[in-house]
């Protein structure tokens, strides 16, 4: 039986969801980090753009 | 002409060697593809940005004229390694390659089509990807590879910082990576909790379980860029903020642990100096390795150099090392020499042992005699043997029993070990090597040997 399921569509669908989950978390971490700035001195960071 | 066996899985193409030299052979299903993106500038500006393996068209090879639309030429990696060989930053790093490549494609309407840990490979001490096919045009669809990349990468570097670092083992015998449903097993219950972990293998895992052996055609509805890069985004925050708590063991703190006085250690150094300068050698293998302290003197003179060691902690210092200094001839992995990597996947040809992947000129074997002899059993002619199989030169630094480091793994053991001596040694190993010299290191009792295969 498990050789005929297809693992792969859950994760297709979990996309979804998950992106509009995470949407909040990101503008809750985008306030967060913002008032931050005012106290912390920013590290320099290599983030995701190449 | 020989064809790479794990190419099997890919309709797009396959590596073949031929002369020393590396391959791909591009099929005609996937030459459409490759010629938009040669003619979009991806490649060169991947490729030109240090994120791509290098290639060159050439002309056609023959006997395969039939199979194959186009032919490149590829850089060659000087020493294939495995995910379950990384330390806990090569696997984030390689993770950060396989996101940063994949946000970049997005941005160009292209995607991955596989987020695999093995088309990642460390060269010049840096983590680049190698497969040149891996590339598709993409729609607003949900990133295809999703769910690989959460096993290939997040569980394993999840599960090493919350549960134990030696779960990257799994990994041995999961070739497609972390199943979700083990990881959900493993990792502690509060981490789900944390709202990213909860999205990326909580909430995947139910949502597998949910739609799995259902007889239905799901659609997908439309996905945008922006909602793609959201879920990117969050997977590399989550990655980059992943860091091993603590990082000292045993073998940690090595080499300020050892018997050498200043002038034993001067004296070895010497040695090994004298054979890196004078030995024509391409590729050194450091068996038991640590953290890279004598793998260094032949990597500092452009020889690539492999230093193998079963400690994680080790490794991850080694390769932490490696990255503070920008060397770029050593590449430090986990590999226990008892237990050492097996071949898996298909036939067991998918992933394959350290000896099918390359024969190196020279094996290191410095002060590691003791620890195969006495803490596992090996015997002299054993451990000869399996050296013989795998170099043409070899240095070996015996330690005899004597030694206060043997005697700190004897002090507990019933066991008589007159017979661990150097004449037994020196029988045992003339079989398959002869003695090119032979030196007592200064205020030790140990020998460094240079044994050339017979």
């Amino acid at each position: 039986m498990l050789l005929y399921i297809d693992p792969g569509s859950g994760s297709m669908i979990v996309q979804a969801v998950a992106a509009g989950f995470l949407s909040l978390l990101f503008y809750a971490k985008r306030i967060i980090r913002f008032i931050k700035s005012f106290f912390v001195k920013k590290k320099e960071e290599t983030g995701i753009n190449v | 002409m020989v064809k790479e066996f794990s190419s099997f899985r890919d309709p797009s193409g396959f590596v073949f060697y031929e002369e020393g030299k590396v391959f791909r052979g591009i099929t005609t299903h996937y030459a459409g593809i490759f010629k938009q993106l040669t003619d979009l500038g991806i490649y060169d500006e991947l490729i030109k940005k240090g994120l791509l393996v290098k290639h060159t068209v050439t002309g056609p090879r023959l006997g395969l004229s039939h199979e194959l639309d186009t032919v490149l030429e590829v850089e060659k990696i000087p020493f294939v390694s495995y995910p379950y060989e990384w330390s806990f930053s090569q696997l984030k790093d390689a993770a950060l390659l396989t996101l940063r490549l994949q946000n970049f494609l997005l941005d160009k309407k292209f995607s991955l089509k596989d987020a695999s840990a093995y088309n990642v490979q460390f060269v010049h001490g840096k983590a680049i990807f190698i497969d040149t096919l891996s590339f598709e045009p993409s729609a607003n669809t949900p990133w295809k590879a999703y769910r690989q990349f959460c096993q290939h990468f997040l569980a394993p570097l999840l599960l090493m910082r919350y549960t134990d670092i030696r779960c990257q083992h799994l990994l041995k015998s999961f070739i497609d990576g972390i199943p979700l449903d083990t990881a959900v097993n493993l990792l502690p219950w509060r981490l789900r909790f944390k709202p990213s972990v909860y999205a990326h293998i909580y909430l995947q895992q139910k949502f597998s379980a949910r739609f799995s052996g259902k007889n239905e055609k799901i659609a997908v509805k439309e996905f945008s860029v922006n909602s793609q890069k959201r879920i990117l985004d969050n997977l590399f925050d989550l990655v980059t903020g992943l860091q091993l708590k603590d990082i000292d063991t045993e073998w940690g703190d090595y080499y300020s642990n050892t018997n050498y006085d200043d002038k034993a250690l001067a004296h070895k150094k010497e040695i090994l100096e004298g054979i890196a300068t004078n030995g024509r050698l391409d590729n050194v293998w450091d068996m038991g390795g640590n953290t890279g302290f004598f793998s260094r003197i032949f990597s500092a003179k452009g020889i690539n150099t492999v230093c193998f060691d079963v400690d994680p902690v080790a490794v991850e210092k080694n390769y932490l090392q490696v990255k503070a200094s920008k060397e770029t001839n050593l590449l430090p992995l986990l590999f226990d020499a008892v237990n050492p990597s097996p071949g898996i996947g298909w036939a067991n040809r998918e992933r394959k042992t350290i000896g099918e992947r390359m024969q190196p000129d020279l094996i290191l074997s410095l002060a590691l005699i003791h620890h195969l002899f006495i803490t596992y059993n090996c015997s002299f002619e054993m451990i000869s043997d399996y050296l013989a199989s795998h170099a043409g030169l070899l240095v070996m630094e015996f330690v005899p029993l004597e030694d206060s480091q043997t005697q700190k793994l004897v002090m507990n053991r019933t066991d008589n070990y007159d017979h661990y001596n150097i004449e037994n040694f020196e029988a045992a190993f003339a079989k398959n090597w002869s003695v090119t010299s032979k030196t007592l290191i200064n205020n030790t009792c140990r020998h460094m040997y240079v044994l050339t295969k017979r």
